[in-house]
């Protein structure tokens, strides 16, 4: 009787050597015989082979089944069993590894291979913006604040009160000249926030009450009424509310040494070369006033992801790590240092090996940016003129910037739930308005849709006191909670109709049902308006009005509700959960849970015909709509706009402008018509293949003089030229596997070629990359014959397509031939090598 | 002289080919009779009849993974080398067979 083990393999590294070769070992001492099938990729390994299980590609969560067939069965499950119950393998140090840095709120770093072998020193910590910088360390000594301020016996209160008047007026009038020369859109917004703290009444009050109450001097109760709202903001649960305490602090400060007369601008120091500034906590002031020409990267010891100086760092393109304690104390002045954002990686003292890793990074973020760069602040348009506004999701101000300078056309989607969160009352209509009218404004002319509250049994909010539901999804949230919170929701409500009059304001409600909420929420919207106009506020009488299509029932609904609306955007994630009435996050169901079953198809394109014929504006804002394997369906369906994460957005305009409208309308007329998910993936992955091209090798993956002095320098620049044609989806990713594979035996094949390869589930197109190199490099240590043809084969899996296999089988056995080789080896062009590849096809 | 042979590697879309290739070309150059079955990615191609292995003197197994079918081949004289030997070395091969 055969014997099954079924779990899902845990390691968060996927199935390597060292776990390969334990099962190996257990399996060898019995006589059964042992598979292993990977049941996500079908394939069945000997466990009696460490070569056959790594070649199985097990990955961190794949469903497993060992199947045991033999006389000792019993003794071997039982064995075996063992091994899996024993969280695997004795790995378990790479998953506490992975868990602490997890706890501690590090991101579990996994170093590229050539870092790797270096084995340097490094420190890592949360990177925000695009690049890898190298530059003489700057240690930042912050102003030398004193850490107390004694009350004093008796005081002149008029003095003092003076005394903080004038040193406002005066931070007052160096914020305001520095807002008006300043040419970079964000320094000025947040220049703006400043001064809005020094006009606020509280944070003046409070000053003043420190004076008058307490005796404290101008500079003490300045201090005192930082440590104040310090002490407030410092338990908020919002990591974003505690990133405002800089604002205050870095206000206050600068108040405090006016007054004291200590030098302001300490940091105002010319860096005489490329320079990576190492700070404790970099206020926006102190970041506003250094010298930016020299400037490459900052190093923070203070954890902050939505800072404000975060903010301006990536506004003027200068990557950053935070987070990384103590590191103002670890680094001394003048050494250098490299830091790489997109890793939140710095590395001190960085070796030759090391910088040239990063001149292959940085050569190929230069490709990627020059494919995309043209695009970001174009129009989203495909390649026959069809438009298709590309927007992004928010959910803050200050997200708002970046997906503008991410080439956002639009905000399709701004979820307000983090005004309303973190905090023990609601926010007024001010705060609101202040949020709302600031978005608008800085949007302009350009669209901005503000969603209102959604919230719900899900979302606990102490204040909205929402009874427990056995099912909250199911329950109230979204516009269902409206009535019950009736004086809330009429605050948003006025905040953002006053806003409309600062820009292109439309306003959206989330998770409607039926034309009756709609209806009832119009009514609210009149009132409104009328109250609004008898108090004399303005606002935009004709604001656009849109509902979210979450429920299928609004979808039923769609002709009557257009009566009483001018948009609609679908939310994809919730549509698919309620419509297949499969909870998304429950891993039983996601086999239902697919946007790819044609009924799911089907009804999106109802909606966008529906939406269309009454004259509607229809949009999808879903996680989806982000997806570029999916982007051919949206321009089918005809769609007017997708929102999404704004960093994805360069790339979906320069995929857009390779489809054709009219071809994506034909593609979506066949596949409606298709009768499961996986026929339509397969003709999906066939067009989108067909978009980029099915060639396994284009000229721009021919390099007949490259610089790789080693092995590794190879692959990493073959996988990289890989990456910027879009074939992969990512370096590091391919490059470990082809390593991998390379760990097991060595692909140097003699006659000086070598032909790393590997199967990857992370290999969107079959690939062949050829390189020679200028001088021969030594592949397997000193002693091995030298390599100077380089040919890497990176083939999908699963499914790696017949005819691209043929192809590398015909190539591979070509190269045993001496004449072949001669020819490769005489090439001048990427067209002669072409032309030689092409005898394979 | 009639020998067969079976290629395999780990990932199966190169060195089963590159060895079958070289195994092939060696062959001929000895003029010997030669079929070599490859099981790589694609699956098992010019696969050994029973007649084929009937009539063979030996089997080469140029592998890197286990053989698949290996019972057909019981009886039969076994050179087991690794996939990269045949690719670099294919002459030693054949010498051990016929020397």
């Amino acid at each position: 009787m055969t014997r099954h083990i079924h779990f899902q393999f845990p390691l968060i590294d996927g199935l390597h050597l060292r776990p390969a070769m334990q099962i190996q070992e257990t399996a060898e001492r019995f006589t059964s015989s042992i598979t292993w099938e990977n049941q996500r990729t079908s394939r069945v390994a000997d466990c009696k082979s460490s070569l056959s299980l790594i070649s199985s590609e097990i990955l961190r969560d794949d469903p497993c089944q060992i199947t045991i067939d033999g006389e000792d069965e019993a003794q071997a499950e039982e064995a075996l069993r063992r091994l899996v119950q024993l969280k695997f393998f004795g790995c378990e140090k790479e998953q506490a590894d992975a868990i602490v840095a997890q706890m501690s709120g590090l991101q579990s770093i996994r170093l590229p291979q050539i870092i790797k072998k270096e084995n340097p020193l490094y420190f890592s910590g949360v990177g925000s913006g695009h690049g890898a910088v190298y530059g003489n360390a700057f240690i930042f000594e912050p102003y030398e604040m004193r850490l107390s301020y004694d009350k004093r016996e008796s005081i002149d209160t008029e003095e003092q009160r003076r005394a903080v008047r004038n040193a406002i007026d005066v931070v007052a009038h160096e914020l305001s000249s520095a807002a008006s020369i300043s040419r970079n859109p964000t320094e000025r917004d947040i220049i703006n926030v400043h001064l809005a703290i020094l006009r606020d009444k509280s944070y003046l009050q409070k000053i003043d009450t420190y004076i008058t109450e307490e005796n404290y001097s101008a500079p003490g109760a300045v201090f005192q009424t930082e440590r104040h709202f310090a002490d407030v903001l410092q338990n908020s649960k919002s990591h974003y509310i505690r990133q405002r305490l800089a604002d205050i602090r870095d206000i206050s400060y600068r108040i405090i040494s006016i007054i004291e007369g200590i030098p302001t601008k300490n940091v105002d120091v010319h860096f005489t070369g490329p320079t990576i500034l190492v700070a404790e906590n970099l206020l926006p002031s102190q970041f506003i006033s250094l010298d930016k020409k020299n400037l490459k990267g900052i190093v923070q010891a203070e954890a902050s992801t939505n800072s404000h100086t975060v903010i301006l760092a990536r506004a003027f393109d200068i990557p950053m790590v935070t987070g990384i304690e103590g590191i103002h104390h670890k680094i001394d002045r003048g050494e250098t240092l490299l830091v790489d954002s997109i890793r939140g990686l710095v590395i001190p003292s960085p070796g030759p090996a090391i910088l040239r890793f990063y001149d292959l990074e940085s050569e190929k973020n230069r490709r990627m940016r020059e494919k995309e760069t043209p695009f970001i602040l174009e129009p989203g348009v495909t390649a026959d003129g069809k438009r298709l506004e590309v927007a992004a999701n928010i959910g803050s101000l200050d997200e708002l910037e970046s997906a503008f300078l991410n080439g956002a056309e639009a905000i399709g989607l701004f979820r307000t739930e983090m005004v309303f969160m973190n905090r023990t009352q609601p926010p007024t209509e001010e705060e609101q308005f202040d949020i709302y009218s600031r978005a608008a404004r800085i949007s302009g002319s350009r669209s901005l849709i503000i969603r209102t509250l959604d919230i719900g049994g899900d979302k606990p909010v102490p204040y909205l006191e929402i009874p427990r539901e056995t099912n909250p999804f199911l329950g109230s949230r979204g516009i269902r909670v409206y009535a019950d919170f009736h004086d809330i929701i009429t605050v948003q409500l006025r905040a953002i109709l006053r806003a409309s009059a600062f820009g292109n304001v439309k306003m959206m409600f989330p998770m409607v049902s039926c034309l009756e909420e709609v209806l009832a929420m119009k009514e609210t919207l009149h009132h409104l308006m009328m109250e609004l106009e008898s108090e004399g506020l303005v606002f935009n009488p004709s604001v656009p009005i849109g509902v979210m299509i979450e429920v299928p029932s609004a979808a039923a609904s769609l002709n009557d509700i257009s009566q009483e609306v001018d948009f609609f955007s679908i939310g994809s994630n919730d549509l698919a959960q309620y419509f297949f009435a499969a909870d998304r996050s429950n891993p039983r169901v996601t086999n239902i849970y697919k946007p790819l079953f044609p009924s799911f198809l089907n009804l999106l394109k109802t909606i966008s015909e529906d939406a269309h014929l009454r004259g509607k504006w229809v949009s999808i804002c879903g996680e989806i709509a982000g997806n570029l394997h999916y982007l051919p369906l949206w321009v089918g369906v005809g769609f007017n706009e997708i929102s999404l994460a704004s960093y994805l957005i360069p790339s979906i305009k320069s995929s857009l402008l390779k489809l054709r409208a009219d071809e994506c309308n034909a593609l979506v007329s066949e596949l409606v018509t298709l009768k499961t998910a996986a026929q339509i993936q397969e003709r999906l992955l066939d067009f989108s293949r067909a978009q980029i091209g099915i060639d396994l090798i284009t000229e721009d993956l021919i390099v007949l003089d490259s610089g790789a002095e080693t092995r590794d320098e190879a692959i990493r620049e073959s996988v990289n030229m890989l990456e910027v044609a879009g074939r992969i989806e990512n370096s590091d990713d391919v490059e470990d596997a082809i390593v991998q594979r390379e760990a097991i035996h060595s692909t140097h094949i003699g006659f000086g070629i070598a032909i790393p390869h590997c199967q990857s589930s992370r290999i969107h197109i079959n690939s062949i990359v050829f390189l020679r190199t200028r001088s021969p490099i030594s592949w397997d240590g000193p002693d091995s014959d030298p390599v100077d043809m380089v040919f890497l084969l990176a083939v999908r899996c699963p499914s790696p397509d017949n005819d691209h296999l043929k192809i590398l089988s015909r190539l591979s056995r070509k190269l045993m031939d001496d004449d072949y080789r001669a020819q490769l080896r005489n090439a001048r062009t990427p067209g002669d090598v072409m032309g030689c590849i092409n005898e394979c096809i | 002289m009639k020998i067969v042979a079976v290629t395999a590697c780990p990932t199966g879309i190169a060195h089963t080919y590159m060895a079958a290739e070289r195994l092939e070309k060696e062959a001929k150059r000895l003029g010997i009779e030669i079929k070599v079955e490859t099981q790589g990615a694609m699956g098992i191609e010019n696969a050994l009849s029973s007649k084929d292995i009937a009539q063979a003197e030996a089997v080469i197994f140029a592998v890197g993974i286990p053989v698949q079918k290996k019972e057909r081949f019981n009886g039969l004289k076994v050179i087991e080398v690794p996939v990269q030997e045949a690719i670099k070395n294919p002459g030693t091969i054949f010498e051990t067979i016929t020397g």
